[in-house]
């Protein structure tokens, strides 16, 4: 049995979105870690070789960041990660992605599975929250986030390094 | 308000009253099970709980061994010791006799054995695992407070790492349930107050965090209704079967809903409490509850303020002016904690309790990486649980 058109392309879409707000989720992972104290304070907290992987359900769809060397840096797939979050749907993935609900939401509605020690995911979490609130205007933020935390950085600054990565 | 998305399941039955025990032959037989683990603890067998089960099921059921070493808390060495036996003795079911720490660790060999895994180390997290091998699960509770024998979660022990897993699964609920007053008409009046406070955090809890539904609520308020009736009979007269049986459903339909719904900052803070001052997890419950209230009212006014109505019953509720309800909920359930001290000892502060001042950052640091935290609707950092603690103490 094939999926209607209509529906392919809709999922098309979305993994093509998604794939698109991972990237920018990995930079601003990079540029919450360079310039914002709060998410500093939370990755130094992790472990040297700290992995987590968020999956979309969609195949090559996904993001894997490794904490190297006191620097976060994006590694092929491996099993070994602390942390495995893997949505159930591309459709939830793209909630999320696309700022119509936040990780506690997501959470709190089962859109994604979890593999790994929750209390390590609660910092990624964190981190999580605040590059959202770097990625996304604060008339998003403030429905997906319970609170919107103050930009520890110019906002310019980020923008420049999440785009150009310098 | 339905939410735009819920998911809500409890396929546990549930066996309540009179001569319940007397009925798990039949349910586990009727799951295919012949012969059975019963997983106990020493203080159960030493008091006669556990005869008492065992007269009740005797007749009717083989039980291939008595588990008695569950410690208070369940650690991955007991599980894998418990499957060893369960094995050798060419058992096929389990029955679970205890609180929370019994039942979850019955959860952890049942997970273990249904997954044919060696280890239950890789099954850490939400949702992670499948349907499985169906080993058929009784669960009797002791105490009225966990509602473990209808929750989704298992907490257990990695004593190597020193950290205490949470294994979040809809395959964790226990085929059967019983109520029976048999089993919790001992407990004494100070444990029945603590676990009765906790029931009532569940229900709290899962009536204010963000996974709340609206069959969540129809449960939480009925728990909520009937600890406002039976709690305080239970503990001035443990006797009273009627109340002991109340409280224990008022526990389980609070453990269905915050299976469901989740719980929140009081949670979290009274796990690290518990983890790292010893406080037994229902006395922190209940000393944590109004003041993690008071923080969270800014966001939860409207759910506090229909909660008076559970809480205080119609006159109470119809007598306050709008405005004013949510505080006289957490009043209300100070006036709770201050009859029960007097009635039992329960302690209301946490200096009372054993909690150390100079511990505070510790359980600060522990409460924010705590999972319960996520589905609590106000954020809260290191400084916010602190001011917590401060004025719990």
């Amino acid at each position: 049995m094939k999926v209607s058109i209509k529906r392919k392309i809709s999922n098309d879409l979305k993994a093509f979105i998604s794939r698109i707000v991972l990237f920018f989720l990995y930079r601003g992972f990079k540029a919450c870690y360079k310039f914002d104290k709060s998410a500093k304070e939370e990755i130094d907290s992790w472990n040297e070789g700290f992995t987590f992987i968020i999956e979309t359900g969609v195949k090559n769809v996904n993001l894997c960041i490794k904490k190297e060397n006191k620097k976060i840096v994006k590694i092929k797939e491996t099993k070994n990660a602390d942390i495995i979050i893997k949505f159930k749907s591309i459709d939830a993935a793209f909630l999320m992605f696309t700022g119509r609900l936040g990780v506690a939401s997501a959470y709190a509605e089962h859109r994604f599975t979890l593999k790994g020690e929750i209390n390590k995911a609660m910092t990624l979490v964190r981190v999580i929250d605040l590059v959202e609130v770097y990625l996304f205007p604060k008339i998003i933020t403030k429905h997906i986030l319970k609170e919107v935390s103050k930009k520890g950085t110019n906002i310019l600054r980020t923008y420049i390094y999440v785009l150009t990565n310098i | 308000m339905i939410p735009k998305y819920y998911e809500y399941q409890n396929s546990t039955k549930i066996l309540s009253g009179e001569f319940a025990l007397e009925n798990i032959p039949h349910e586990l037989k009727s799951l295919g099970a012949k012969k059975t683990l019963i997983l106990t603890d020493k203080t159960l067998e030493k008091i006669g709980t556990l005869q008492i089960l065992k007269d009740a099921i005797i007749d009717n059921l083989e039980i291939g061994g008595i588990y008695t070493e569950i410690p208070t808390d369940s650690s991955i060495e007991v599980i894998n010791e418990i499957i060893e036996e369960y094995k050798k003795l060419d058992c096929d079911s389990l029955i679970a006799l205890g609180g929370g720490s019994v039942i979850d660790t019955a959860k952890g060999v049942r997970m273990v054995l249904s997954q044919s895994r060696n280890s239950i180390m890789d099954l850490a997290g939400c949702e992670l695992i499948n349907y499985g091998k169906h080993i058929p699960f009784v669960a009797i509770p002791t105490t009225s407070g966990t509602g473990s024998e209808v929750t989704l979660v298992a907490v257990i022990l990695n004593k190597l790492e020193n950290i205490k897993m949470e294994f979040i699964s809809y395959f964790l609920l226990p085929d059967v349930a019983v109520l029976d007053t048999r089993m919790t008409i001992t407990m004494p009046p100070k444990i029945t107050a603590s676990t009765g406070m906790d029931a009532l955090c569940h229900a709290i809890e899962s009536y204010t965090c963000l996974q709340k539904n609206p069959m969540s609520d129809a449960y939480a308020t009925a728990a909520i209704e009937l600890i406002r009736d039976n709690l305080e009979e239970t503990v001035k007269n443990g006797k009273n079967k009627k109340a002991r049986l109340a409280m224990a459903n008022a526990s389980l339909m609070a453990g269905s809903a915050f299976s469901n719904s989740m719980v929140g900052i009081i949670h979290a803070i009274g796990h690290a409490v518990g983890g790292i001052s010893r406080v037994p997890h229902g006395d922190a419950m209940a000393i944590l509850m109004p003041h993690c209230m008071r923080y969270n009212k800014d966001k939860l006014e409207e759910d506090y303020s229909k909660l008076l109505l559970y809480i205080a019953g119609e006159e109470v509720y119809s007598n306050t002016p709008k405005e004013q309800r949510a505080d006289k909920t957490i009043e209300y359930i100070e006036e709770m904690l201050n009859k029960l001290n007097k009635l039992s000892g329960l302690k209301t502060k946490l200096s009372e309790a054993g909690v150390k001042e100079e511990d505070f950052d510790k359980i600060a640091k522990t409460a924010i990486n705590d999972g319960a935290l996520i589905v609590n609707p106000k954020k809260a950092n290191i400084e916010d649980v602190k001011n917590i603690l401060k004025e719990a103490f």
